[in-house]
């Protein structure tokens, strides 16, 4: 059994009036705390860094594990991402950890990945990671799959209540990490990467917030297109693809928001950067620095 | 290597991307990003399916899935690792 979140709360002092309006609102049919910031991301210093990446190597790099990797490392500069509502309380998490949301051909389920520390691996072992409980999932040997046939082999009405039960908890108390199942709860943020040309051009993508609330964030990329822009006063083509991020704003505001959505940009158009000691070392400092505003 | 592993796989290939540039089997996948984490995941359940063999972790190479001359190679290896 694993706690996830400290246990003290952000005190009501520090959190902005706005976010506690949001925090306090009635639940069920009240307010939507939803903010959404639809971005773009320039594709070729993506593509040439995974063309470099992949020129050598023992596992194949992809987009995922560079957002991955990104998402963690935002986390890491922008603490205040990092965190989850539970009742009328905002919980930081203790680890840095980020969720991939991910689904195999022949296979209808969504699978999830939790990349554990995200902002201090390197991007093989992300990569590894990833493809080890893919090929989990895709051989049915992930130990999720059989938990999750359990669980569906319940009673409706049992399974309902139980659900209900847990969420009722979850939602009003910080819990611990039970078992398999519900360890993707230790992750405040699910990213989805649909950057492949096989889906249809994205302008928006707002996913639903899960039933346990623990997502209080989540960045999709979305498929790559080619735009013209004008350099010089000449019109030249280049890739972009839309990155969407959308955030609860019991958490945060849209300043913050705006910020976070930066950091994940120049993260991702520098992706060499991210691989080096120096840029986890200024993650680091950027929660060094929110922990003393904390306390300050 | 067995050439009609290679067309097998060029035929998979072709038909799972939408690329306007034609394919071949000494096409760089990657550079020319064809290949990504969806189309890889496609490309180890159809090589599973279709040779009963069983990829591993560490299959997962740029290596052995750059063309699809080297991921006919891959395959080979698996069958003959298998048979053996």
């Amino acid at each position: 059994m694993k706690w996830p979140l400290q246990s003290k709360p952000a005190s009501q002092l520090e959190t902005p009036f706005f976010n506690l309006m949001y925090l306090h609102a009635r639940g069920q049919g009240g307010p939507d705390p939803t903010i959404v910031w639809i971005s773009e991301l320039p594709w070729k210093p993506v593509s040439d860094f995974l063309a470099k990446i992949n020129q050598s190597g023992d596992v194949m790099v992809g987009t995922t594990h560079l957002l991955i990797q990104a998402v963690g490392q935002a986390l890491a500069i922008h603490p205040e991402f990092n965190r989850r509502v539970v009742g009328r309380n905002v919980h930081s998490f203790n680890d840095r950890n980020v969720c991939l949301a991910t689904r195999l051909p022949g296979n209808n389920e969504v699978n999830l990945v939790l990349v554990a520390e995200a902002d201090r691996k390197q991007i093989h072992e992300i990569a590894e990671t990833v493809w080890h409980c893919q090929l989990a999932y895709r051989r049915q040997q992930d130990p999720v799959i059989r938990d999750r046939d359990r669980l569906r082999r319940l009673p409706g009405w049992f399974f309902r209540y139980s659900l209900r039960a847990f969420h009722w908890f979850e939602h009003l108390f910080p819990m611990p990490i039970f078992g398999r199942v519900d360890r993707f709860r230790n992750s405040p943020v699910l990213v989805n990467d649909f950057s492949q040309t096989r889906f249809p051009l994205m302008r928006g993508y707002k996913p639903s917030r899960m039933p346990d609330e623990s997502k209080s964030l989540s960045v999709t990329l979305g498929p790559r297109e080619q735009k013209v822009e004008w350099h010089d006063g000449q019109a030249v083509p280049v890739n972009v693809a839309p990155l969407c991020v959308r955030v609860d704003h019991r958490i945060c505001d849209g300043f913050q928001l705006s910020q976070f959505v930066s950091t994940l940009i120049r993260l991702l158009a520098e992706p060499e950067k991210m691989q080096t000691a120096k840029e986890m070392e200024s993650a680091d400092n950027g929660l060094m620095n929110f922990e003393n505003r904390k306390t300050a | 290597m067995n050439p009609q592993s290679t067309e097998t796989l060029l035929k998979f290939v072709r038909a799972n991307t939408a690329t306007a540039n034609p394919i071949t089997h000494q096409t760089d996948l990657i550079e020319n990003e064809i290949l990504d984490s969806l189309m890889l995941m496609d490309l180890v359940l159809f090589v599973e399916q279709t040779w009963g063999v069983q990829l591993m972790g560490s299959d997962f190479a740029p290596r052995n899935f750059r063309t699809v001359e080297q991921l006919a190679q891959l395959v080979e290896t698996r069958r003959l690792a298998q048979s053996a």
